[in-house]
């Protein structure tokens, strides 16, 4: 009796061993640098439309809300560290880290590619301080010169996101004193559109920064639960803006997505640059079946980019 | 173009672009100074003359870049930091956009000391300094910028317009197109019949401007912006273009030319096209191609109109 219940505790233990040992397989990145990742592997992408390998999941589905097409990516995560950002400068050096004194600007597909992303979407352009006015970046502060215009998306390192709303200078540097050691990026742009699953944005809504009442190409970001996010890009038409969504449909298109993962939506939807900055990269495969990174939404007009967010593998 | 090359004299370290550059124009100053002294100027005010033009240039081009780029003299958490890196040469740059009219004025200053006339004065430095602008074009990869989009052609790859960047990718040197763009217009510039004070120095304004707004466009470097996306050093080709334009004008006015209605009518709709343009370039599903040779035909035709009229109004005052 002794015998078979030390049996079986051994092998119970040998169980939980080895899947801790798979759960730390991987190397956890460094949050504290643009360190680039392992590149997502061939065979991991099942179709146009999905990527799923150990340690992340992609999956792509597209619709049409007000007769605008868009394009919706569910990121499954194990790791904090995979979700990453990436500097424009990264594309021609690959040690380069965020900087406060660069303009540079690169093509979204080189960015993605430089970075190894499996999916990569536009940050808030980090390089104009007038609109991106607080920033950190893989735990680096960068800048804080917030005037109150503007919600702050924080993602602390635990991938979870938090929301300070108006944020001005002041608000910024006490919530910092307070939290400057989970934090792990800060993007200002916003605003926050979907709280707890409800869209924020009434159809009156008026914010000049962003030009939220034209119709234009839309990027979001979401957090579904602990590690479990969503990228949304909408298309439309930067010349004109008339073949887009304004920010209060794009907040309801946002909210509706939201319920497709469960009856509680979306935690929190955070609306990035937009126009021809809109820009969601993965591999496809191309004409001569080679996979390459492409700009899903609106490809035929690409505007150079500060700054992505991607989400990584961590499979060596 | 990840290594920035470094050297060391003695206890100082600087960059090898700040030290060639330094040298370059040692050798710019020296051709003036014995232009001007073919001109009647002593070798003293001219060496003052190269070297309050190139001190004010440096001051002027460094202050304006620091006030477009301000973010400087704050730290991360946006306090003032005060002027000092403002005088640390390891930090920021130089903007061509203030060094232009800081050369002008700091030779002027000098020439009012000196009773010259600075037309004329200038008119002996334009050619070196155009030679000075294209060699520092041609070294500027070696301070990390000067590279516009990748290469797709391989053969190209290894000439001079090819940088390699930190991936082993070929990018194109945009920096040394400019400087042989720049070449041509010391040449042209040299070449022409234009005996009137000032005139070498308004062609030599009128080529430089219309030159280089193509080329900064294709840059992919850290290029120094205002109003968000507008790019600065073409802004102020646009403006150099266009005081020049309104020089040429008056000069042309005074030797008894026509009033011009023309010459600004043309003058505005290439201005107003070549700002389209650069829109297209970020928003239009045009080919890029198709926009720039657009772009290049309307600065081909500027130029032409201006350097004729230029050129016509030497013969109405001779």
């Amino acid at each position: 009796m002794c015998k078979s219940c030390l049996s079986v505790l051994l092998a119970a233990l040998l169980l939980a061993l080895s899947a801790c040992a798979c759960a730390e397989g991987f190397t956890h990145l460094d949050m504290n640098s643009t360190a680039i990742a392992p590149a997502p592997k061939d065979e991991c992408y099942l179709s146009d439309n999905e990527y799923k390998d150990d340690s992340i999941h992609v999956e792509l589905s597209e619709g049409k809300y007000a007769g605008v097409h868009y394009t919706m990516a569910h990121v499954t995560i194990s790791d904090p560290s995979q979700l990453r950002t990436i500097p424009a400068a990264q594309v021609n050096n690959p040690k380069a880290e965020f900087s406060v004194f660069s303009d540079k600007a690169a093509p979204a597909v080189r960015m993605a590619q430089s970075a190894n992303a499996v999916i990569a979407i536009n940050g808030d352009y980090i390089t104009i301080p007038r609109i991106c006015q607080i920033a950190m970046r893989q735990g680096q502060q960068i800048r804080n010169n917030g005037n109150g215009s503007f919600d702050v998306l924080v993602i602390d390192r635990n991938g979870d996101f938090g929301i300070l709303p108006a944020c001005t200078k002041e608000d910024y540097v006490e919530y910092y004193n307070r939290h400057a050691d989970s934090m792990y990026q800060v993007f200002c742009f916003g605003p926050a559109i979907v709280l707890d699953g409800r869209s924020t944005i009434p159809k009156d809504y008026e914010n000049g920064y962003i030009i939220s009442w034209e119709q234009t190409q839309r990027t979001a970001i979401a957090q579904i639960g602990p590690l479990e996010y969503a990228v949304i890009t909408s298309d439309g038409d930067a010349v004109f803006h008339k073949a887009g969504l304004d920010l209060h449909s794009f907040s309801l298109l946002c909210e509706g997505i939201g319920y497709r993962f469960g009856p509680e939506g979306f935690k929190i939807v955070y609306n990035l640059d937009g126009g021809n900055s809109a820009a969601l990269v993965f591999k496809r495969r191309d004409e001569n079946g080679n996979l390459t990174y492409q700009k899903l939404n609106v490809p035929e007009r690409e505007r150079d980019l500060a700054d992505m967010i991607c989400f990584v593998s961590l499979v060596p | 173009m990840s290594e920035i090359p470094v050297i060391s004299i003695g206890e100082t370290r600087v960059t090898l672009f700040a030290l060639l550059a330094g040298l370059f124009f040692l050798a710019a100053a020296a051709a003036v100074t014995v232009r001007l002294r073919r001109r009647e100027w002593k070798t003293g005010p001219a060496v003052l003359f190269c070297l309050a033009a190139g001190l004010l240039g440096l001051a002027l081009g460094r202050g304006l870049f620091f006030v477009i780029r301000s973010e400087y003299f704050l730290d991360p958490m946006g306090q003032f930091v005060g002027l000092a890196p403002l005088f640390d040469f390891n930090l920021g740059g130089v903007t061509v956009v203030g060094v232009i009219p800081g050369v002008f004025l700091g030779g002027w200053i000098v020439c009012r000391a000196f009773g010259k006339n600075a037309a004329e004065t200038f008119d002996a430095a334009v050619v070196p300094g155009l030679l000075l602008f294209a060699a520092i074009l041609f070294i500027e990869p070696l301070s990390g910028q000067g590279y516009g989009p990748m290469m797709t052609r391989p053969a190209f790859c290894w000439s001079p317009l090819g940088i390699q960047n930190g991936w082993g990718d070929w990018l194109l040197s945009v920096s040394f197109v400019e400087g042989v763009l720049l070449l041509i217009a010391a040449g042209i510039t040299a070449g022409l019949c234009l005996p009137l004070p000032g005139s070498r120095t308004l062609c030599a304004a009128v080529l430089l401007s219309c030159m280089m707004i193509i080329p900064e466009s294709l840059r992919e470097d850290d290029v120094l912006r205002i109003f968000i996306f507008a790019r600065v050093t073409q802004l102020g080709c646009c403006v150099l273009l266009v005081v020049s334009a309104a020089l040429i004008w008056y000069r042309s006015i005074r030797s008894g030319m026509g009033k011009g209605v023309l010459f600004w009518g043309v003058l505005v709709l290439a201005v107003a096209l070549l700002i389209t343009g650069e829109f297209a370039l970020d928003k239009a599903e045009w080919p890029d191609g198709w926009i720039y040779l657009g772009m290049a035909l309307i600065l081909a035709v500027t130029a032409g109109m201006l350097l004729n009229r230029l050129i016509r109004s030497q013969r109405g005052n001779a």
